[in-house]
């Protein structure tokens, strides 16, 4: 690794005025698990690197009053796994949390360092994308509140600014009576990225008809996906099977995979509709259940 | 072929300037994430042949501070469809060497392809 | 650029002095010597170099050392007491938990780290939370074995 300098200021305010000064030479570093190994294989050089792990009021769990929960973005993943408050009102967080990775990764890593980082093979961001999750983005200037569904640009890319940090996440809770799943495509280890993954959430009525749903897919392109074609197909419409292969038949056109060691594009784009049908069943019967 | 005015309709290039006959030296720069990747290089026109409108040329640049270089034999085939419309053809056979190579081939083919497509459509706008 | 850091480590101050990009493995096995945790493939994934970071499993290899300034650091060299192992040392040595001991001293750490938040394990639950922890020689039945009878007679001892 290149040599650099490490900065690690106690407030919000040092950390703007750090990025400030150093500009494009600085990178800012939160659990530090994907700039590490990126600064290892000398893919990214900075020469000032800006901790904010010791800056106070930003790991905290708590119910916002409002029916939402604010997550602080140095959060580890392993405490939104293990967390009362989220296990209780967010179970769909928690549980999906719960498979990234391994229990040590989910230790170093944080909420606000996963979404920043914008990797499109990440757990969350479906998830957070199906339960309209939004991120504050804080700078000199003041913040701004953004949907994780608009954050994820392109590949490693998101909105979030030069002199912006992500300081939290704002989670509502899924729809009373909804069933919310998260299925996890793993044909090789338990503690890989999925080779395809699906956030759904079915909010239907006691006659099976669909009140509203969320469909997104992860791993699936160079950004989380949502798909909007199954979505409608399904919204306002009986949950037979007949139409939920028909939904997610559309996934199909919808998801745009890279060709990895995790599977060719083609096989992932099938793969996409099957665990899409999995994953609305598998919602429908978890709603059932509520 | 007026590499001049043609290269830096590709995204990420600047600097382009003569270097001699039919070569080119030219710095671009290409970004995925946090990933900043600086080639700088040559380009060198192997053939032209203004009548079939086709032009022939090898791109061969490295970035020293990340590690890696790229090769890319490149031909350009302009078919005139009619009186107002012509169709650009470009066929490209890249190579990614060193460290950039290893980043993963998927994204870069990915990140090749809106490039060139970028470039048609600069070109586009500037005819 | 140098950095003057504190960590304490298995109850013992230390203050150094250390660049940048000293990565957390480095500075325990070289700055300070103990040399019981190991690299195996430096970039976080196998677990060998896993210690606890104020009580948190961490890999070490992809660590800054600066990051840990002020912390409170447990390597393998810290889990005996008076002289006497860990129940899971104990248990790895009796229930064959290790073979050419590389992958070990971070098998140790995560077992403790799991029974510290969970005292009486199931099967599932063990694997899942050693999942990181790779071996090449055991085949992980002596490591799992290992993993049941230490939070048996961790119980049993009341610790």
């Amino acid at each position: 690794m290149i040599d650099f300098e490490f900065h690690s200021p106690t407030s919000l305010d040092e950390a703007f005025g750090l990025m400030d000064q150093y500009g494009d030479d600085a990178q800012v570093m939160s659990g530090g698990t994907a700039l590490v190994l990126m600064m290892k294989q000398r893919l990214v050089q900075p020469g000032h690197v800006i901790g904010l792990r010791k800056i106070a009021g930003l790991s905290s769990i708590a119910s916002d009053g409002n029916g939402a929960v604010r997550v602080g973005a140095l959060c580890t993943q392993r405490q939104m796994e293990t967390d009362p408050l989220v296990r209780q009102n967010l179970p769909l967080v928690a549980d999906t949390y719960s498979k990234v990775a391994t229990a040590r990764i989910r230790s170093m890593s944080t909420v606000g360092g996963g979404l920043v980082h914008g990797d499109p093979n990440q757990d969350p961001p479906p998830t957070l994308i199906a339960l309209g999750v939004s991120v504050v983005l804080s700078s000199k200037g003041g913040e701004r509140v953004v949907p994780v569904e608009d954050l994820f640009i392109d590949y490693f890319e998101t909105d979030v600014q030069p002199g912006e940090i992500l300081t939290s996440v704002l989670i509502p809770h899924a729809p009373a009576g909804s069933g919310a799943v998260y299925t996890k495509f793993l044909p090789r280890t338990a503690d890989d990225y999925a080779t395809v993954s699906v956030a759904a959430i079915v909010d239907s009525d006691e006659n099976n008809n669909c009140r509203d749903i969320r469909i997104v897919l992860g791993a699936s392109g160079v950004t989380p996906i949502r798909a909007k074609e199954a979505e409608v197909l399904l919204r306002q419409r009986p949950l037979t099977e007949e139409n939920i292969r028909a939904s997610a038949a559309t996934v199909k056109d919808a998801v745009d995979p890279l060709d990895d060691f995790r599977g060719s594009a083609d096989y992932k784009r099938q793969m996409a509709e099957v665990f899409t049908r999995r994953a609305v069943t598998q919602a429908i019967a978890a709603g059932r259940r509520e | 072929m007026d590499i001049l005015q043609v290269a830096p309709c590709i995204p990420g290039v600047q600097d382009v300037e003569s270097d001699g006959e039919n070569q080119f030296k030219a710095v671009m720069q290409v970004r995925a994430g946090p990933v900043r990747l600086n080639f700088s290089g040559t380009i060198n026109i192997l053939g032209q042949d203004r009548e079939k409108g086709e032009a022939h040329f090898r791109v061969e640049a490295a970035d020293r501070k990340v590690g890696g270089s790229i090769r890319a034999d490149m031909t350009m085939q302009l078919n005139e469809l009619s009186a107002d419309e012509s169709e650009l053809v470009i066929v490209t056979d890249t190579v990614f060497m060193g460290k950039i190579g290893e980043l993963g081939q998927p994204i870069i083919r990915r990140k090749a392809k809106s490039t060139l497509e970028d470039f048609a459509k600069n070109l586009a706008k500037q005819v | 650029m140098v950095h003057r850091i504190r960590l304490k480590v298995n109850g013992a101050d230390h203050d150094l002095e250390v660049p940048a990009r000293r990565m957390l493995v480095d500075c325990l096995r070289y700055d300070l010597g103990l040399t019981g945790t190991k690299e195996g493939c430096s970039v976080g994934v196998c677990g060998a170099c896993t210690v606890l970071v104020d009580g948190q499993l961490v890999a070490s290899c992809i660590t800054l050392a600066v990051t840990a300034d002020g912390a409170d650091i447990t390597t393998v060299e810290g889990l005996a007491q008076d002289g006497k192992l860990h129940p899971v040392q104990q248990a790895f040595i009796d229930h064959g938990g290790f073979q050419c001991g590389i992958c070990t001293p971070g098998q140790v750490i995560t077992a403790k780290a799991l029974l510290d938040v969970n005292p009486d394990p199931t099967e599932e639950e063990i694997k899942d939370w050693m999942m990181g922890n790779l071996c090449r020689c055991t085949g992980y039945y002596g490591i799992l074995e290992s993993v049941k009878n230490a939070a048996r007679t961790s119980q049993e001892a009341g610790r």
